[in-house]
């Protein structure tokens, strides 16, 4: 099959290799903490079979030599022959970048190019790490299948295992150029690959019938295409036999056909009647792509390298789903969730206490609707902290530093969107925590601590938002250090500067521009990181807030909320006009009327619990034009907002209260609006904004406190 | 929408009857009227002409913008074409009409102008000439002018209201 990007299978491919992929990452560190975990090696070598089967059925070569090789190394690590170091670590983790970089050219359509060649030999040196040649193959030799690409007679000379260079040489001599395919070779073939087959095989049965019925006939006839002298067709038949007639568990069949292997293989060869014996010994993996006939069965029996995984996994619950279909599912829920608000609103006109209870029933499914909508879209934050351990590692070697990381939280759910919007900040702060938080080993063991440092990232539920928190036990932050960078670089002025808490000090970091590392390193210190974190959350309507202790650590706290297609609002009137706005920002309302407003530097503030709170009128900030300011009346209420570590009091006309409503995006033409982050539909079908809070400070306190009537 | 346009006849008469005269082929265009003067978009351009929406008035947006209304679920912003064409506000009378056009960028607007009368068909020739006859670039919105009836109809091309908020 030639390279085609659109291929159904190759997106399969993608999807499915590109899980395991990310799978490894993770996997590969919890090696390094414990090097003979038997199941993990196992887990990891037969994820690079995976990824290499597919990929040699797609015929993605450089992808095919490259997981073949790394294959190799895990099946010598995993039969003790060589053991788990620090180098074979860090070229396997150069291996998934490389991995990474080839699966990125594949989803953009382009061929990847090939490895160098040194890079390759790199991977198969490690092999020599203490070689223990032979012996190695518990399997007959005759039924081991090897298979060297012909027009790669090198990577012969290079396999480790003396046996397997015996048969390649063999090979090599035998064949004739052109009948080697693509596919490379697999040294032996253990229970483990052979149960993962059958997996494979028996988990795609559940799912699509045709596939199974299709299989024996088509491995049928490969085999008597490929009619080997070691197998006769009945044997291959007898197999086939037990695979689909008593295959229900594939132990039973495993320990039974294992004796075998080899023939499971045989379908894949590409018949070539002159060539039947090399035909015959070709791996196992590859072969269940090939021995189901061409068009989509193929598809559905490559996209379940997942089968291979879990292990005698039960019958298939999952289904996978197009995120733009949830997202048309999402909106759906969405506008049933503004007609549900309506007819809220008009239950009370009705005063008919059958539509009342009809409308109950139905403000209560849809709320029971949204929610398991709202489940389908999430996903455990695990996704976005399995690739910590192998940033944290990598950071801390650069920087030649000792950090433990300790996840907590993992299994906490999270929207889809949120997941992968969060991932480019979090690890931002961790790199952070790491290169200015974590102390080199020296300096951290004469202030009393242990050479390792440790980065703790826990997520957890909190209400209806989710709090991730990034805490390390590093030197902390100095407030005064940051109190003179701040004016240095002139982000404050002095006065200012003088009054802000500590905590105001520390947030100082997430302006723009803004380093007090002197020297920028590769890893952090541009002065731009901290910035785009705090924009990014922010966009995500969340918070972020740190704490530090000299000497003892940092804290950085993030807060989000658990979804982003659905915001609760509180719903105010202003001039008016109702406006919403996000939940998440307001701490609390009370009324204008019991408090004292005073006026200090021309900024009205208003004093709550002994503390001044500067003070704004919304009428003045939503006034449109022509419009007097609003002055002060008995009814105004204030709401107490949240804006980075100030609160501020916003005085409106009155409060409705809580609505949860769909944010629908404002046009193209509104673009160059702040302050709003959209509008929405209430519920007796009018428009409502939703502030945007950060927007709406920055275009109304801005530079001398301009009111800023037309932006255009 | 359709009973927005104010005439009876339909488009395809309106073709019958010109084509009957044998000019060619025709192409349609929607008139509306701001401040006096007879524009026409074409037809294709608009997607409906609404008699009445509620409009929510942005704080801080540009001048011409007027607003957003609630189109079946979605928020489409709202233009005043008297703003755009640098005239004076007239507010909203039974007359005003919001017509609903795409612009450049996709975006769907709302048009808000005095009145929208009629669809008429022109001859192709007669609108190729129009064009032709128009190269200012200060005026990029007017396409030509067509005489029509003693009058004049400026043929306009709203694709460039999404710059608006650039200017």
């Amino acid at each position: 099959m030639a390279f085609e990007p659109d291929n159904e299978l190759l997106q399969d491919f993608l999807i499915e290799a590109g899980e395991l992929l990310n799978g490894l990452d993770q996997q590969l560190i919890e090696l390094e903490q414990s090097p003979d975990d038997a199941d993990r090696l196992n887990s990891v070598f037969r994820a690079f079979h995976t990824i290499k089967g597919g990929a040699g059925f797609l015929e993605v070569h450089p992808l095919v030599e490259v997981c073949h090789r790394a294959e190799d190394i895990f099946n010598l690590l995993r039969n003790h022959e060589i053991t788990m170091n620090s180098r074979i670590m860090d070229v396997m983790l150069q291996v998934i970048d490389v991995l990474n970089d080839m699966f990125d050219s594949l989803r953009g359509g382009q061929y990847p190019e090939d490895v160098s060649k040194a890079f390759l030999k790199e991977i198969e040196g490690l092999a020599h790490q203490d070689a223990t040649a032979p012996a190695v193959a518990p399997a007959p030799s005759d039924l081991t299948s090897d298979d060297i690409p012909a027009d790669e007679p090198t990577a012969v000379a290079d396999e480790d295992d003396a046996f397997d260079r015996m048969l390649a040489d063999l090979d090599a001599a035998e064949s004739e150029a052109p009948a080697a395919s693509g596919d490379s070779g697999d040294d032996l073939i253990s229970d483990d690959e052979f149960e993962s087959l059958l997996d494979e095989l028996h988990g795609k049965g559940k799912f699509q019938a045709p596939a199974p019925e299709a299989n024996p006939a088509a491995a049928e006839k490969a085999a008597g295409a490929a009619d080997s002298d070691e197998i006769t067709d009945e044997e291959f038949e007898a197999v086939l036999d037990e695979l689909y007639g008593k295959g229900k568990g594939p132990t039973v069949a495993a320990t039974q056909a294992d004796e075998k292997p080899a023939e499971a293989a045989a379908p894949e060869s590409k018949p070539k009647p002159e060539q039947p014996s090399q035909s015959a010994a070709k791996p196992a993996a590859p072969a269940k792509p090939d021995a189901t006939p061409p068009g989509n069965s193929q598809g559905n029996s490559q996209g379940n390298p997942k089968a291979a995984e879990a292990h005698k996994a039960p019958v298939e619950t999952t289904v996978r789903v197009d995120t733009e279909r949830l997202d048309s599912i999402m909106n759906l829920v969405g506008e049933l969730v503004l007609v549900r608000n309506r007819m809220n609103t008009l239950k009370t006109t009705f005063e008919n206490e059958e539509i009342s209870s009809v409308i109950a029933t139905l403000d209560m499914v849809t709320s029971d609707l949204q929610g398991a909508v709202m489940k389908t879209r999430m996903q455990p934050v695990k996704k976005v902290f399995g690739r910590f351990p192998r940033v944290v590692r990598d950071t801390a070697r650069t920087l030649g530093k000792e950090v433990n990381l300790e996840l907590e939280g993992e299994d906490t759910d999270l929207d889809k969107n949120l997941v992968e919007a969060l991932a480019d900040p979090l690890i931002h702060l961790v790199r952070n925590a790491v290169d200015h938080g974590i102390e080199m080993p020296d300096a951290r063991e004469s202030n009393g601590k242990d050479r390792a440092g440790t980065v703790l990232l826990s997520a957890a539920q909190e209400g209806d938002h989710i709090r991730l928190s990034i805490q390390d036990d590093g030197a902390g932050m100095d407030a005064e250090v940051l109190r003179r960078k701040g004016v240095e670089k002139g982000i404050v002025d002095p006065d200012t500067a003088e009054r802000l808490t500590d905590q105001e000090c520390f947030e100082l970091i997430l302006h723009p521009g803004f380093s007090t590392k002197d020297q920028i390193s590769d890893i952090s210190g541009r002065g731009v990181g901290m910035d785009v974190v705090k924009t990014a959350i922010t966009k995500l309507s969340g918070t972020i807030s740190i704490d530090s202790v000299q000497g003892e650590g940092t804290q950085i706290n993030i807060k989000v909320p658990l979804t982003l297609a659905i915001l609760p609002t509180l719903m105010v009137i202003v001039s008016g006009r109702k406006y919403a706005i996000p939940l998440s920002v307001v701490n609390e309302i009370f009324e204008m009327a019991d408090k004292e407003v005073n006026v200090v530097d021309g900024q009205s503030t208003i004093t709550v619990r002994d503390r001044a709170v500067p003070l704004f009128r919304m009428t003045d900030w939503l006034a449109l034009r022509g419009e007097k300011p609003g002055t002060r009346c008995e009814t105004d209420q204030v709401v107490m907002v949240q804006h980075g570590a100030q609160l501020m009091a916003l005085v409106v006309d009155s409060v409705i209260g809580q609505e949860e409503v769909v944010i629908k995006p404002l046009g193209e033409l509104l673009r160059v609006v702040d302050g709003f982050a959209g509008a929405t539909i209430t519920g007796d079908g009018h428009i409502a904004l939703i502030l945007d809070l950060p927007g709406m400070v920055r275009r109304n306190t801005g530079r001398g406190r301009q009111r800023l009537r037309s932006v255009a | 929408m359709n009973q927005a346009m104010e005439k009876t006849r339909t488009p395809e008469e309106y073709d019958e009857e010109l084509e009957a005269q044998d000019q060619g082929p025709l192409s349609r265009w929607v008139n509306f009227t701001v401040d006096d003067e007879t524009y026409a978009l074409n037809v294709l351009d608009v997607q409906e002409v609404l008699r009445d929406a509620e409009i929510t008035p942005i704080p801080g947006a540009p001048d011409a913008i007027l607003g957003i209304i609630n189109l079946r679920g979605n928020v489409v912003t709202v233009v005043d074409a008297r703003t755009f064409f640098g005239l004076e506000e007239k507010g909203w009378d039974e007359n005003s009409r919001i017509m609903v056009i795409e612009v450049a960028s996709g975006e769907i607007v709302g048009l808000v102008v005095d009145s929208v009368a009629e669809v008429i068909a022109l001859p192709q020739t007669v609108v190729d000439q129009a064009m032709m006859a128009v190269a200012d670039d200060r005026a990029r919105h007017i396409l030509g002018i067509v005489p029509q009836d003693e009058k004049l109809i400026i043929l306009v091309d709203m694709k460039s209201l999404s710059d608006i908020s650039a200017t």
